[in-house]
């Protein structure tokens, strides 16, 4: 059952294929540094935590804790005997485990075998399980004292309130002691499966030797169960504004709406719209009015957040409390004209150029093409994404931005959250 | 390591320095203009003087004025930053190959011919606060970590933040932006560093063409400032509001430029030991505090033999609250008595010296880290081509004896700064 897929003549030449057992696996061979990197997503993020927020965190990070034969002490102490990077992480949508090491035999051998020993025997130690527990709470109060991390969450719980991406991917303090090493390894049982993981390798590897590993990692995940997809949060008109006070030098302002999917028809025209109004760039409308002709911020961006289900289309800023007003009413009027009168044709034409001008550079390192892996496998791009990219790009016309802004981008109906100090009695 | 040689080093006759290095992946390159200025090279009065110019430098210059810098590289498709640190202030472009003679025109513009008018300059210092709000202000363990520094060193001007203090950017004025560029951004200051997929001749033809023409100034001396001896612990506890407790331990320590020739080992044996305490999962702080004794949520350590200047090895946890202070402030100094009465084993030793072989391969894997090791070392005044082939020889050589003997000379009382954050409660009203 293997299915063999690779985009022949393409920038980046990817391997996919499905192991025995039926892994979705995408590979790309890279030699000129004698490194590896192994990454397996599994559908097994906060949007899963049901009603025992922060859940699929703790299970993610109790993964470099302890195995049947080594507590966390040896898993430790194993991986940095060969130089090797373990490292877990989790979102929204995913909990993924990560290996990074030098190729040479000597150290890769040994990484991945213990590698493979998390896979299979990773055993939840209950002191650990507290410890994780402690260190998570630690981790929440940190960012209550953050105004920009207050701020994040408020806007994601104003955003999607019964929706499972509402939450804290860390959950709160008090969801987080509730939790047992029981649960994590339910969680772990029920998701860290193969028929739920998308494998992705990139580095010095030999093909035979990645089908090899794949096979071993196979065999020693069980078999389990695909998770569903999260379905999309229903569209709240309301507009919703909060005020949280805080005693910062700065007042946050978070303010959007639902944004779109990753397979929506207009994904290309909105990379131009929002490009213009706020992404990455710093010579967008935002950034060089609010920043460089009024100097109210550091920063300010426009962005859309793809995942599972439809993610934010948000901005943020932040700005000395004096002038949050001002930075405000800026914002909205830059907002209001641009999606009512578009692009202009020179920006229009200058964005797109940009676009496909700067896109080989984010595809200079191995680090840069398991990020596209990761969209690709895990998002389900078609297999060709990247190749087609900038001539998708180059077909979007200034009528289709046009429309497609004020499609998604609406301003009346953006939330909006402030963080900062209610009165400003002095002047900073 | 490879017989064909992929770095490739050259001098204009204005004194600019440019290293090339090679790298054939994909096709695009980075550039980064390196100029030998930045925080601990002003004086009070003017601190972040420095950080300041750099925002100017988008500003505006000569033949490409206001925005124009940032819509050329965009319309080009590049990516364009710049950061100031201690001991430089470095710009840098990252472009696809066929498109990089374009930075060449718009660095050496900006190097001798900047706009810097007053108006523009008034938005931009604004900025600058915010950004300091932002980084520091609004940040506990941050502000703590700037009062701290301010009093681990004594007499070196690493006391204040790269940022500068806030009253020192509201005084600051144009005019002295003008006098600091004036002073220190010149061919003979500064190197150019382009790492990619690139071919040697064109760059330094282009190099030649574009900069070629600057005239050079004379750059004034810069004074050692080598770190007072110091006289005993000191502490420094910062209220201010926030939900955790934060420390760090601060040893004044010398760096490979600062060293005795003799004694130039002991920077190296000073990192090993940085890293068997906390380069990672397995490193001690983790193990012991972290782990085992559960006090701290999260630790680490830092050092670096790479500095201009005298700097510090530190220490930091995060208690899990505020009683655990001083249990961790224990631990730590427990942490430190143990290296110094008892040998590192060999295990530990090896980790950490296997940890710098892989580093250096793993960083090969970003254009940005090989020309920022090139720039760096450069300027902090070490050869990057002798220390880039001795570093890991030097790690390599270590001994357990070496890093007893750096713990007994340097962890000392007499070194020691210890920095608390002491958290006010967060009430609203307070601003």
């Amino acid at each position: 059952m293997k299915k063999d897929t690779v985009t022949a003549n393409s920038i980046v030449p990817i391997q996919y294929w499905q192991s025995k057992k039926g892994a979705h696996v995408y590979l790309v061979q890279r030699s000129e540094i004698p490194t590896v990197n192994i990454e397996i997503l599994f559908r097994a993020g906060s949007s899963l935590d049901g009603k025992k927020q922060g859940l699929s965190h703790m299970t993610n990070i109790m993964l470099n804790q302890g195995t049947k034969s080594y507590d966390a002490d040896a898993v430790a102490d194993k991986f940095a005997d060969v130089g090797a990077h373990f490292r877990v992480s989790s979102g929204k949508d995913s909990g993924c485990i990560g290996l990074k090491c030098l190729s040479e035999k000597k150290y890769f051998n040994l990484a991945f075998k213990l590698f493979l020993e998390i896979l299979c025997s990773v055993n939840f130690p209950k002191q650990a399980f507290q410890r994780r527990q402690k260190q998570t709470i630690s981790a929440l109060q940190m960012q209550e004292q953050v105004p920009a991390y207050i701020a994040q969450d408020a806007f994601y719980n104003t955003l999607y309130k019964e929706h499972a991406y509402a939450h804290n991917i860390e959950g709160t303090k008090k969801s987080v002691m509730l939790l047992t090493q029981a649960d994590a390894e339910r969680f772990y049982k029920q998701y860290y499966v193969l028929n739920n993981a998308t494998i992705i390798m990139v580095g010095d590897i030999s093909r035979l030797d990645a089908e090899n590993m794949i096979d071993k990692i196979a065999e020693n995940l069980a078999q389990g169960e695909e998770a569903p997809v999260i379905a999309s949060a229903v569209l709240s008109k309301k507009r919703e504004q909060s005020h949280i006070e805080f005693p910062s030098e700065q007042t946050n302002v978070w303010m959007g709406h639902l944004g779109m999917s990753y397979h929506d028809p207009d994904y290309y025209a909105m990379r131009i719209g929002n490009d213009i109004l706020g992404g990455s760039s710093i010579t967008s409308r935002l950034f060089t009015q609010i920043r460089g002709e009024h100097g109210l911020v550091y920063g300010i961006s426009s962005s859309f957040q793809f995942s599972d289900a439809t993610g934010p289309f948000l901005i943020h800023f932040a700005t000395k409390n004096s002038t949050v007003k001002k930075a405000l009413s800026l914002t909205q009027s830059i907002l209001a004209n641009y999606i009512s009168k578009g692009p202009t044709q020179k920006e229009f034409l200058r964005t797109k150029q940009k676009i496909n001008n700067e896109f080989p550079l984010s595809l200079a390192t191995n680090y840069d093409i398991i990020n596209y892996l990761v969209q690709i496998g895990f998002y389900k791009l078609p297999l060709d994404y990247i190749n087609t990219y900038q001539a998708k790009i180059a077909a979007v016309s200034l009528d289709e931005v046009k429309t497609a802004l004020k499609k998604h981008i609406r301003p009346d109906e953006m939330i909006k959250i402030i963080v900062g100090p209610k009165r400003t009695n002095k002047q900073h | 390591m490879s017989a064909k040689k992929t770095i490739h080093e050259h001098f204009l006759n204005n004194g600019l320095k440019l290293i090339i290095k090679e790298d054939h992946r994909a096709p695009v390159a980075i550039m980064q203009v390196w100029y030998k200025v930045g925080s601990s090279y002003e004086a009070n009065g003017i601190t972040g003087i420095s950080h300041a110019l750099e925002h100017m430098m988008f500003r505006g210059s000569k033949e490409y004025g206001d925005t124009q810098y940032d819509e050329i590289i965009t319309e080009n498709g590049g990516q364009s930053n710049a950061f100031t640190s201690q001991d430089y202030t470095v710009y840098h472009q990252f472009m696809a190959n066929d498109k990089l003679e374009i930075c060449f025109k718009l660095e050496a513009d900006r190097m001798h011919q900047l706009s810097l008018k007053e108006q523009d300059f008034k938005k931009e210092i604004s900025v600058v606060m915010e950004e300091r709000y932002m980084s520091i202000d609004d940040s506990p363990e941050h502000r703590a970590y700037e009062r701290f520094a301010a009093m681990a060193h004594v007499s070196s001007p690493y006391r204040h933040s790269i940022i500068g203090w806030m009253d020192d950017l509201k005084q600051m004025t144009v005019a002295d932006l003008r006098q600091w560029y004036q002073t220190w951004y010149t061919p003979n200051n500064a190197i150019v560093v382009v790492v990619g997929d690139v071919v040697p001749k064109q760059i330094q033809q282009w190099t030649k063409k574009y900069f070629g023409s600057i005239k050079p100034r004379f750059v004034p001396a810069v004074k050692p400032q080598n770190e007072v001896l110091p006289l005993g612990t000191r502490t420094v506890t910062v209220k201010v509001p926030a939900k955790l407790p934060w420390l760090v331990l601060g040893y004044n320590t010398p760096v490979l430029k600062t060293v005795a020739k003799d004694r130039k080992w002991e920077p190296y044996a000073l990192s090993i030991m940085s890293g068997i305490l906390g380069l990672n999962s397995s490193s001690r702080l983790q193990k012991n505090i972290v782990r085992k004794k559960q006090i701290a949520s999260s630790a680490y350590t830092t050092y670096t033999p790479f500095d201009r200047l005298d700097n510090l090895l530190t220490l930091g946890l995060t208690p899990v609250d505020m009683r655990s202070v001083e249990e961790c402030k224990t631990a730590l100094l427990l942490e430190v008595k143990n290296l110094q009465t008892t040998l590192v084993s060999s295990e530990e030793l090896d980790r950490v010296k296997i940890a710098w072989v892989a580093a250096k391969i793993f960083g090969k894997d970003s254009l940005f880290n090989q020309a920022y090791e090139i720039g760096m070392l450069e300027c902090v005044g070490l050869s990057w081509s002798d220390t880039d082939r001795n570093t890991i020889k030097k790690i390599q050589s270590i001994t357990p004896q070496q890093i007893k003997e750096v713990a007994l000379k340097y962890l000392t009382p007499e070194r020691l700064t210890i920095g608390i954050l002491e958290p006010l409660e967060i009430k609203a009203n307070v601003a």
